[in-house]
């Protein structure tokens, strides 16, 4: 920690100043057919300032942290503002100034595992695959881990502490099958460090099994049909739709473009049953996959509930659109380096569970589809979304069927909210999600399984 | 430069076989314009410092971004252990082709007072000629990048080059319709021109306003032709390369496995790497591993002429480094023109930008086709929305009908239109 550092340059603020000084860490290994074709790592850190002046921000960082170099960053970033101020002449009002005082560290508390030891549980994995499933013709396994340090002071005195790590297993396994290599990969790990997760390898044998053998069902599957469908969209893929297809139409700095979402505020825009929170730290008193509990630009982040009850309730936003919508921010402002600047974005997006059973669900459905798992998705500005699935069963007479091959479904979001008509009781936080808009970041989402109509691809 | 000589005898004195290290450092200004305001002027200096060990064909990389001894010292003492407990592969070794070389295109160009010019010039002409079109943001930023590398076995390459990206997106807005983002990068040397002519932008922008309009199909599905514009063609293109690269052709998982200089797509296409392009900006003049890139054919006329390998996948795999691991694409231009193209489809889409999941690994995909126009009869008939297509990458490059004359300049690939077939084309 080191904001006794930060604060000593407090005195150094001329105008609305945010200081972060940030370090991300990330450790990368994989194997791949049992060679260790990655073994690295990367540190990356460093000083950045912002300074808000008459409606626009200079923002400036440096790698280098020492005295002279963070009053350069902070003097260079006041330069920019005053530079892009004289030429574009904005002149908005003062940003929000609220103080608080948060820190947060979710580091292991168990004895750090050493390289070594990382490498052998891969190993041990990949041993246990392939000594079990003669077939396999290609086996990948990642260990990806990423530790967020971050310390902030801002001129208004809020200063934070935060480190939050993320540690994600990629388990990848493909065979061949009348000349067609077929793959499927499954993610496990979450909030932590490798030590909170990864402790025996055997523990992940029973998700390697229900991989191959989902794998095995794939190849041997059926093309679906190609048209609209009533489908059960798991939790992975439902919660892929609350990020993708509707959180990103109601960020504040979309909605201020012209997203679709900014003519429905308040209107009725899904079926009664669909409920959207973006989880800002906490869900039901434990931590979320990607906590923030203060954001980069030092506002207490607060859930967000975007829809209630099928109306459209509230935007995600900053203190400079917080400013211009005339309401309050709501700490959604995160940047992913030291040297970004912090956007817009969401942190824990999930529909809120329902009544009915997944069994139920299933048993509703005459002939439709049930879609487990994603590889990708992407949304438009008219909240028209595309998703990859990669593993999913056909439904017939209310009954899981034959599995499906490699698919896409897509559709326009606030029309298939419409098509909701039943809710799964579970609750399950995806895990491993990055977020590309301008800069990478992790985000999770995720929910219950959702009854619906969407347009799936096929043959 | 001393200073990675000096990273390298830290690493030899501490046990290293083999060590290779490579600095790169970015000066970067950054102007964005976002929501119709250019509000961010943002400067950024960045260092990435990478260092790999080998010892006893153990290897290990780390990077960090900070060049004062104690970190160097830190850094190297965590790769030696790192490097020390890894696995043992007879493949790992640094680059022998000795070489000292510099290379440089730098031209020394930023103006902070002309990329605001130019940024206040592309909103002003927008607003005035696409009044229904949404600048939901563009950016302008200015690199300089310098690179140094050096290894134990006596390669040393340095370079240093200077280029603008510009990048944006947009979607129409007219009363409660709203269309398709859509949006371009696009590297340039310097800023003669204005931003609202570069690359594809007059056309793009134009179509995504007509998009407004956009209908579903009346037929649910069909199977047609696909006109592949040079702004969706990285989708496929990228897709494809893949199975030249380390990960796939060491998993054994490659389409192309075994097939070098066999005809493995359609002879109309030639698709070369150019990572050092008199007419692309972007330059790559040598990879990670030390070994200095060339311009070469990876398929000409439909034969594959080079996997896309770096050193290790190299060594792996028993096959020749690449020319590149797939840097700064060219397609050859063809012989037709767009409306003769056009003319020439009984019925299809023009492919505007593809949203689709990963192909599988058999080349299958499918998608959404946004910024698509609907072809009857030789002739555009309407742009189209929730429109899904599907097929097989490799039969699609397979059965290309023809390529365009025009191609359009991205600053780090060069794309032409691409006519193939078929797809299956459906709508809700």
């Amino acid at each position: 920690m080191k904001l006794d550092y930060l604060m000593g340059f407090r005195d150094e603020f001329a105008a609305y100043t945010e200081l972060r000084l940030q370090e991300n860490t990330t450790t990368y290994l994989r194997l791949l057919n049992g060679n260790l074709v990655e073994n690295s790592k990367r540190t990356e850190g460093g000083v950045s300032a912002r300074v808000y002046k008459d409606g626009v921000f200079g923002f400036a960082s440096s790698p280098i942290i020492d005295e002279e170099n963070v009053r350069k960053v902070i003097r260079k970033s006041e330069e920019n503002a005053a530079l892009l101020a004289g030429m574009e002449r904005l002149n908005k009002g003062k940003l929000a100034e609220e103080e608080h005082k948060i820190i947060k560290d979710f580091s292991t508390t168990r004895p750090r595992a050493s390289r070594k030891e990382m490498i052998e549980f891969l190993q041990e994995l990949y041993d246990y695959t392939v000594s079990k499933y003669s077939d396999i013709k290609a086996s990948t396994f990642v260990l990806n881990s990423l530790d967020m340090e971050k310390n902030l002071v801002t001129s208004f005195d809020t200063y934070a502490y935060t480190m939050v790590p993320g540690t994600i297993l990629m388990m990848s396994l493909a065979i061949e099958k009348d000349g067609a290599i077929y793959d499927l990969y499954d993610l496990v790990g979450g909030l932590g460090q490798y030590e909170d997760f990864f402790t025996d390898p055997e523990k992940l044998y029973g998700q390697i099994d229900t991989l191959y053998k989902r794998l095995r069902e794939k190849a041997e599957g059926v093309y679906p049909e190609a048209g609209i469908k009533e489908v059960i969209l798991d939790s992975k893929i439902s919660g892929i739709l609350a990020h993708e297809a509707i959180g990103h139409t109601v960020e504040a700095d979309f909605v201020k473009s012209g997203s679709v979402a900014r003519d429905y505020l308040n209107k009725k825009i899904g079926s009664e049953l669909v409920n959207l929170v973006d989880f800002a730290a906490e869900y039901e008193n434990k931590p979320c996959p990607v906590p923030v509990y203060i954001d980069d630009e030092g506002t207490k982040a607060e859930d967000v509930v975007i829809i209630q009850d099928g109306i459209l309730k509230n935007y995600m936003n900053n203190k400079e659109l917080a400013l211009e919508f005339g309401t309050g921010p709501t700490g959604n402002a995160r940047a992913y380096a030291f040297s970004d600047e912090p956007l817009v974005r969401m942190r824990n997006t999930a529909f809120l569970p329902g009544q009915h059973t997944l069994e139920e669900m299933i048993a509703s459905i005459e002939d439709g589809y049930y879609l487990i798992e994603t590889n990708n998705g992407q949304a438009d500005s008219t909240s028209e979304f595309m998703f990859g699935v990669t593993f999913g069963y056909e439904i017939k007479n209310g009954k899981l069927g034959r599995a499906i091959k490699e698919t896409t479904i897509s559709g326009v979001a606030f029309d298939v909210l419409k098509t909701v008509s039943m809710v799964s009781n579970e609750m399950y936080w995806a895990v491993g999600g990055m977020c590309g808009k301008k800069q990478s970041i992790p985000v999770s989402f995720g929910g219950p399984a959702i009854k619906c109509k969407v347009n799936i691809g096929g043959k | 430069m001393e200073f990675l000589d000096k990273c390298l005898a830290l690493m030899k004195e501490k046990g290293a076989d083999e060590g290779e290290v490579s600095l790169t450092h970015f000066q970067k200004e950054e102007m964005e314009l976002k929501a119709g305001e250019i509000s961010l002027l943002r400067s950024r200096d960045e260092y990435y410092l990478t260092l790999k060990a080998i010892v006893d064909k153990r290897k290990a990389s780390i990077q960090i971004n900070k060049i004062d001894d104690d970190s160097i010292v830190e850094a190297v003492t965590e790769l030696m252990r790192n490097a020390e407990n890894s696995q043992a592969d007879e493949a790992n070794e640094v680059s022998d082709q000795v070489q000292e070389r510099e290379f440089s295109d730098f031209k020394d160009n930023y103006d902070p007072e002309l990329m605001y010019k130019r940024l206040d010039s592309f909103r002003e002409k927008v607003g005035a000629d696409y009044p229904d079109l949404v600048l939901e943001g563009a950016l302008l930023e200015y690199q300089n990048k310098y690179n140094y590398y050096r290894n134990t076995k006596g390669v040393k390459l340095s370079s240093n080059y200077d280029k603008y990206l510009f990048y944006t997106t947009f979607f129409g807005r007219r009363g409660e319709a709203t269309s398709s983002m859509h949006g371009t990068a696009i590297f340039l040397e310097n800023l003669e021109g204005e931003l609202y002519e570069l690359a594809s932008l007059p056309s793009i922008m134009r179509e995504t306003v007509e998009h407004l309009d956009a209908r579903v199909i009346d037929e649910k599905k069909f199977r047609g032709d696909i006109l592949i514009t040079p702004d969706s063609l990285d989708s496929f293109l990228y897709s494809i390369l893949s199975h030249l690269g380390n990960s796939m052709l060491i998993a054994g998982t490659s389409y192309f496995r075994g097939k070098l200089n066999e005809k493995v797509l359609d002879e109309k296409l030639t698709l070369r790497t150019e990572p050092v392009s008199e007419y692309l900006p972007v330059k790559n003049y040598y990879g990670g591993d030390g070994i200095i890139n060339r311009n070469d054919y990876i398929f000409e006329k439909g034969v594959l002429k080079n996997y896309l390998l770096d050193l290790y996948g190299s060594k792996k795999t028993g096959l020749e480094r690449g020319p590149s691991t797939g840097s700064n694409l060219v397609v050859e231009a063809g012989d037709k023109s767009l409306p003769e193209m056009i003319g020439s489809i009984e019925r299809g889409i023009i492919l505007g930008r593809f949203s689709g999941g990963h192909p599988a690994t058999n080349g299958d995909f499918s998608g959404v086709a946004k910024n698509s126009f609907y072809i009857e009869d030789g002739e555009i008939k309407y742009p189209i929305k929730e429109t899904m297509i599907s097929g097989n990458l490799f039969e699609l490059f397979q059965n290309i009908v023809g390529i365009s004359r025009a191609r359009v300049n991205f600053g780090f690939n060069l794309f032409p239109y691409i006519h193939a077939r078929e797809i299956v084309v459906s709508s809700r």
